[in-house]
Order: structure tokens, then sequence, then C-alpha cells
């Protein structure tokens, strides 16, 4: 296992990887997505009491518990490379925060469009949840913006990684804030022990939007990925390999 | 069909094909620039 994990660590193995991986994301992904927003939009009965509003569920929940997963893949990929100096784990954490950045900002907003017609308000400072997301939207910029104001990579490997392992933090607060505080958002119905409260008729598009969206989230990831290898290694001899001639 | 709250539906679905399209135009030109550099790079480099 070690074996492996040492192998996928090294930069030519891990850009060839993710070059390889990305069409078997995306492809994928635009496939469930199509499958899910028809379902979510057409197919799904209204709910008895938000109507049609509850169809915006079907994009907030994935984005929502997704920015969540990407920013503890992030903080997990930060310490990897923290702990035993492996430049592709913060590669990785790097490719990551973009990812969180567009997942949280469209939480927020599908959020909002949601609350407005169902709370009657676009954003409440009094729900600890949303305040907690916009938080770990702040992290996620904060980690971007820490790495782009260091010239020295490794520098900013180590200090971003850092800002990133105690972010890490604000994760179960945003997650159980519903149940410790006072919150206009409801408390857990599919990842909950017991039985979900979500009828069936409901869940089945709701699970193939979220694996739409992390099929997205790893292709983009690739890309991402591929693109800081390549400026990380850009003096590297296995480059000249690697590289595909025009 | 939608029948109640059209418009905050469709703002919605609109603004996450928006994003997905974006954050991936955006991975791929950040991929391709660095492609790009590299090759240039590589070029020089064999031509000195």
């Amino acid at each position: 296992m070690w074996l492996w994990f040492h192998k996928l660590s090294s930069p030519p193995t891990a850009y060839a990887i993710a070059g390889k991986l990305r069409p078997w994301f995306l492809w994928p992904a635009i496939a469930l997505f199509l499958w899910g927003a028809y379902a979510a939009l057409f197919v799904v009965p209204p709910d008895y009491q938000q109507k049609d509003s509850a169809r915006i569920m079907y994009v907030h929940v994935p984005a929502s518990a997704l920015s969540l997963g990407v920013y503890m893949s992030m903080a997990i990929a930060a310490a990897v490379g923290l702990i035993w100096r492996i430049k592709v784990a913060h590669a990785l954490a790097a490719s990551l925060a973009p990812i969180g950045v567009a997942l949280t900002v469209l939480a927020l907003f599908t959020g909002a469009v949601w609350g407005r017609p169902m709370w009657g308000t676009w954003w409440a400072w009094g729900d600890p949840r949303i305040v907690f997301t916009l938080l770990n939207l702040f992290l996620f910029l904060g980690y971007m913006m820490l790495r782009a104001s260091f010239d020295d990579t490794q520098r900013a490997d180590r200090m971003s990684a850092v800002l990133a392992i105690v972010g890490s933090v604000n994760v179960p607060i945003v997650k159980y804030s519903v149940d410790w505080w006072t919150s206009l958002h409801q408390s857990a119905s599919i990842l909950k022990i017991g039985t979900p409260s979500i009828d069936p008729s409901m869940r089945w598009p709701l699970l193939i939007m979220a694996i739409a969206y992390v099929c997205y989230i790893a292709a983009v990831a690739c890309d991402r990925l591929r693109a800081e290898i390549l400026r990380r290694e850009r003096n590297a001899s296995w480059l000249a390999a690697a590289l595909p001639t025009k | 069909m939608i029948e109640t709250y059209a418009s905050f539906v469709w703002s919605c679905y609109g603004v996450t094909v928006a994003v997905w399209i974006l954050g991936l135009w955006l991975a791929r030109r950040s991929f391709n620039n660095e492609l790009s550099a590299a090759r240039r790079r590589q070029q020089m480099s064999s031509s000195d």
C-alpha cells in the first residue's frame, strides 16, 4: 500500500493518472446532471408545502454538502503534504480551492434564492449555517490569497496548509450548527441515523445530482491538478517525455 | 410542469449551469496555458 501511495505521489504518475481519469469523470458528470436536472424539474412531484421551490434543493443541497467535502479533502491533502512533504498533495490542495469557492458561492446563491419565497428573506445573519458557510467561502479565498502572496512555492505550501488545517474546524460547525443552535435550516433528513425522512420519489434525483457533482469536482480537479503540476515541475526532466508534441 | 416560483427555480438552475461551465472552462484554460508555457520552454531549451 505504501508503495502504491509513494508511486501515486510522484508528479509524473499523478499527472498521467489525472489526464487519463478526466474524461471518465467529465462525461458521467454531464450525463448524470442532465438526467438529475430533468428528473428534479419535471418528474419529481412538487412539495406539499414548498411547492415547486423545493426543486431548488436538487442543486442547492449537493453544492452545500460538497463544498464542505471539498474543504475537508483540501485540508487532508494539505495535511498529507505538510506531514510527509508530498508536493503532489499540496498541488491537489491548491487545485481544490477554486472548486470549493465555486461550490460555496453556488450554495449561498441558490440558498438565498430559495430563502426569499420560503423564509421571506434573501439572507439571515441570525442563521448559524448561513454565516458559517460564508466563513467557509472566506477560508477558501483566504487559502488562495495566502498561496498567491508567496513567491516561494514551498513556503506557500506550508503556510496555506496550516490555514487549511486550522480552518477545517469550521466544517463540523457548519454540519452540526442546525443541531447545536436555533436555525432557520432544518436538521439532517438524509444523512442521519435511522431511515431518511425524505420520500424515495424525491431522494433518487438528489442522489443522482450528488453523484453528478462528485464527478464534476473530480473532472475539474484533474485539469487543475495537471496545470498545478506543470507549473511546479517546469524544469523537471520527465516533462519532455510527458508533453505531447503538437 | 413548474407552476409556482418558476423564476426562482429557473434562475438557480441557470446559475448552476453557468458556474459548472465557467469552472470547467477556467480549469481547462489554466491547464492549456501551463501546457503551452511548458512546450515553449522545451523548445527554447532544445534550440540552445
